[in-house]
């Protein structure tokens, strides 16, 4: 399986689109952050049409996973955001 | 649809929108549709293919019920969720379940001798490309804005000096940031010169001429091999007249026609990506039609919601469509 980064993006199936399902996660910000990321501002509430979404509105899912603490493995779990 | 044991396989999530239109169309005209989404594999959904002369036959097992493989002639690409390994296997056991379903199913799944729309799942992916978006539209004859991508600031306060109306920025992908804690998102946002920072440099960004001070109205388009219809999207507030994603609550919707010339970039443009439907969004000004971007398995339901366009019915006479 190629790690190529442009060939990714090609046989993805189905992953998604890179950007638009994140975790909720605070981190601080370093001094190489990219420029764009700080471009983002709250999302304005779509009103719901009927069943069909908007295509930014967002909905929240938790995800289980794990993570280090002094050496030992513990499960969790996260919230992240998802986008169409 | 050439018989009647033959099948629509809707890729999607149990409640997406856009596939309820089409499942709807198409039981309309009779044709039998199966449903899937990927998020029920492997958990939910059981896997038993053997390849034979002419592919992979078997049958997919899923909360819905059975789905034979050489029973589906179609297949409409409706964004299904991610794999979703069992509950409670490590981080390592689930990336190896998850690569191995997405190579697994995800490569049976592909290699159906089935019309995939907007198209199968590689073609999807790279269309997904802003830069190849573009690219693609200005050599099919479509109006494009001016547009740079860089990581290099001094160019890009260079672009963004030299637009006469100002210049925006747009994520070429990542929309959501979520670092501070909060769900945000990237909109088209207007950027002076000198507010391009050295931050530029960490990566790629897209930076485009202001077209709000020119536009009439946004028009979004599906567009099929067969046909295209159109919705004009009008927003009033100054910052959704950039964006009309910042003010829902106000916008105006409305049928439009689509000039021929336009239609016909749109044909080629599908054709050139090996695509069979695509979702188009246009700048529309007093003189042209601008491109903005081609998502082919981008959301449309909503506006057949508001105006009645029947855009379902493009999508189901694709499906139904002879090789």
């Amino acid at each position: 399986m190629s790690d190529s980064p442009l060939a990714l993006a090609r046989d993805r199936f189905p992953t998604g689109l890179p950007g638009h399902r994140v975790p909720i996660r605070p981190q601080p910000c370093t001094p190489g952050r990219p420029w764009g990321m700080d471009r983002a501002r709250e999302m304005p509430a779509a009103p719901a049409t009927g069943k069909h979404g908007k295509p930014t509105s967002t909905r929240q899912e938790t995800v289980p996973t794990e993570y280090t603490d002094d050496s030992r493995t513990r499960r969790d779990d996260y919230t992240q955001t998802v986008t169409d | 649809m050439t018989g009647p044991s033959k099948s629509v396989l809707l890729l999607a999530e149990p409640d997406d929108g856009e596939a309820d239109l089409v499942d709807r169309c198409l039981g309309t005209r009779r044709v039998n549709t199966l449903r899937f989404d990927t998020a029920w594999f492997p958990v939910r959904a059981r896997l038993a293919v053997e390849l034979g002369p002419s592919g992979w036959e078997g049958t997919i097992h899923t909360p819905e019920g059975p789905i034979d493989l050489v029973d589906i002639e179609a297949v409409y690409y409706r964004q299904p969720r991610p794999f979703e390994p069992a509950r409670g296997l490590s981080e390592a056991e689930a990336r190896f379940a998850s690569a191995e379903a997405r190579f697994g199913l995800g490569g049976v799944l592909a290699s159906l001798d089935a019309r995939w729309v907007p198209g199968a799942p590689g073609r999807v992916a790279d269309a997904e490309y802003k830069p190849l978006q573009l690219a693609i539209a200005a050599r099919c004859g479509l109006s494009v804005p001016p547009t740079m991508v860089t990581n290099d600031p001094a160019a890009a306060r260079e672009f963004a000096a030299g637009q006469r109306d100002g210049a925006v920025y747009k994520a070429l992908m990542h929309k959501l940031i979520a670092d501070s804690g909060e769900p945000r998102l990237i909109y088209t946002s207007p950027v002076a010169a000198e507010e391009i920072g050295g931050g530029v440099a960490a990566t790629a960004h897209q930076f485009q001429a202001d077209l709000a001070g020119k536009k009439a109205v946004d028009a979004r388009l599906l567009v099929t091999l067969r046909g295209c219809a159109a919705v004009a999207i009008r927003a009033e507030r100054p910052e959704a007249r950039r964006d009309f994603r910042l003010d829902y609550a106000a916008l105006d919707y409305a049928p439009i026609e689509v000039p021929a010339p336009v239609a016909e970039g749109c044909t080629r443009y599908l054709s050139a990506l090996g695509l069979t439907a695509g979702v188009f969004g246009f700048c529309l000004t007093d003189r042209d039609w601008l491109f903005l971007e081609c998502g082919p398995g981008a959301q449309w339901g909503w506006l057949q919601e508001a105006t009645g366009v029947a855009m379902s019915d493009l999508v189901a006479e694709e499906l139904m469509a002879s090789p």
